[in-house]
């Protein structure tokens, strides 16, 4: 006998109230390597089928006292949940009406009792089918998702995504009052490393530095790549000490070690503006962003390799520096 | 068949009562299933026609319905023919709700499961 490869969606959920019927599913689907749930009424096939982590696939009795399997059908069909269920409604062979009903009220697809095994066997085979199908969508489905979020090359969030980030958490800001850190950092001469070294060299440049600001932050800031060679970092519920001891961090962790990459070790450094949002500010995150660009530039013209802080909105926010 | 009185339909049908060979395709040959079917039906089959009596007596047309199609639905599985057929017939008595030949049905039916399970008793191996 060949059995079907185990695979997310081989669990079935069986619900008849027949004791002969219940055996010659859950023993057949058992021998082609299903993992069977069975049970013996509708209600408890409801309760089952509410669990996030229930049978994708469940094969209902119409026939059932209390809830039956048209009603089943039905509710399931009204929750609509998220992750598909393939219901595979089983009647008599004499009631062909029933069949109608049953596929008007949300069935896949129906058994007619008596139902030999290889037809039990196919009609399952074919939900099973849809049912891969399904998680393979869901899949390419969350990449695209991910990709369309987040930065080809070091997978950190992409700029429109860490601009809507930042836009959340200053939203956030206004609301509850937390204080909010902005660090925007550009790698030193950049353009000189990738003229002289290779764009390889400049990639791995990139992907150390992106690995040293994360490893200096805490693991529910955000960081994105902003643009070729700056990131930014939203940093939230972080006060203005903090957030300087933050970008001093990361500005220290690149300087001090060079970056192992091809073309030999190189000596990195990073310039950054800081923005510190306190309690009772007022800015909107365009203004922020135009702060926190204006103190990287002042980091540059000051000597690269430094932290500046964004001093127009310390003056108007709390007053911290 | 419906000149026929059940008692003579059974008597002269014997071959109806249980056809072992199409059971046993249904279920793919495997004899240790149908084995463990015909078990699981003959612990539960009286209840069911007791059910089943009990509403014929009471005048109970969907008790009559209900059971019946229960029945209708193992009988037919295990190819009882025969049975199957008057389970059948009883079912759409009970829908129809009209009892008046249900009693006799109930009869037939009760000694048409007495020889089946008499076949299945002997495929086991318990006579």
């Amino acid at each position: 006998m060949v059995h079907e490869k185990p695979s997310l969606s081989n669990m079935v959920l069986v619900a008849d109230d027949d004791p002969v019927f219940r055996h010659v599913l859950q023993s057949c689907l058992e021998k082609w390597n299903y993992r069977v749930v069975a049970v013996e009424n509708g209600a408890e096939a409801w309760k089952i089928l509410q669990q996030p982590d229930a049978p994708q696939l469940a094969i209902l009795d119409w026939m059932m006292p209390g809830l039956d399997g048209l009603e089943l059908c039905r509710k399931l069909r009204h929750r609509q949940e998220g992750t598909y269920r393939y219901l595979l409604l089983v009647t008599a062979k004499d009631n062909i009406q029933d069949i109608v009903a049953g596929l008007e009220a949300g069935a896949d697809d129906y058994l007619t009792k008596p139902f030999d095994v290889d037809e039990l066997r196919a009609r399952v085979r074919s939900g099973t089918r849809i049912l891969q199908l399904q998680d393979a969508l869901l899949q390419a489905h969350e990449k695209l998702q991910f990709e369309a979020a987040h930065d080809g090359l070091t997978g950190i969030w992409n700029r429109r995504a860490i601009l809507d980030l930042l836009k959340k958490e200053v939203e956030r800001h206004h609301r509850n009052g937390e204080p909010l850190g902005i660090i925007m950092a550009d790698v030193d001469h950049f353009k000189r490393i990738n003229d002289t070294y290779g764009h390889p060299a400049g990639d791995t440049v990139l992907l150390e530095v992106v690995a040293r600001i994360v490893k200096s932050l805490r693991r529910y800031d955000f960081v994105g790549r902003y643009g070729g060679e700056e990131f930014l970092a939203v940093v939230p519920g972080c006060d203005a000490a903090d957030l300087m001891a933050s970008a001093e961090r990361i500005r220290s962790s690149i300087a001090t070690h060079p970056i192992e990459t091809d073309a030999g070790q190189l000596s990195i450094t990073l310039s950054l503006g800081v923005v510190s949002m306190q309690a009772n500010s007022i800015f909107d995150y365009e203004s922020v962003l135009h702060a926190a660009d204006a103190a990287l530039y002042r980091a540059k013209a000051n000597g690269r390799n430094r932290v500046e802080v964004a001093t127009s909105l310390f003056a108007a926010g709390a007053g911290s520096a | 068949m419906q000149n026929e009185t059940p008692k003579r339909m059974i008597a002269n049908d014997m071959a109806e009562i249980w056809r072992r060979d199409e059971a046993l395709d249904r279920v793919g040959g495997d004899e240790t299933l149908l084995q463990e079917l015909c078990q699981i039906f003959l612990a539960g089959y009286p209840t069911l026609i007791g059910k089943l009596r009990v509403a014929v007596m009471a005048g109970d047309t969907l008790g009559v319905q209900q059971a019946a199609h229960s029945l209708k639905g193992e009988l037919s599985y295990l190819s009882a023919m025969q049975a199957t057929s008057i389970a059948r017939s009883m079912e759409d008595m009970g829908r129809e709700g009209n009892l008046s030949s249900a009693p006799a049905s109930l009869a037939a039916l009760e000694q048409s499961l007495a020889l089946l399970h008499l076949a299945l008793d002997r495929a086991m191996g318990v006579h």
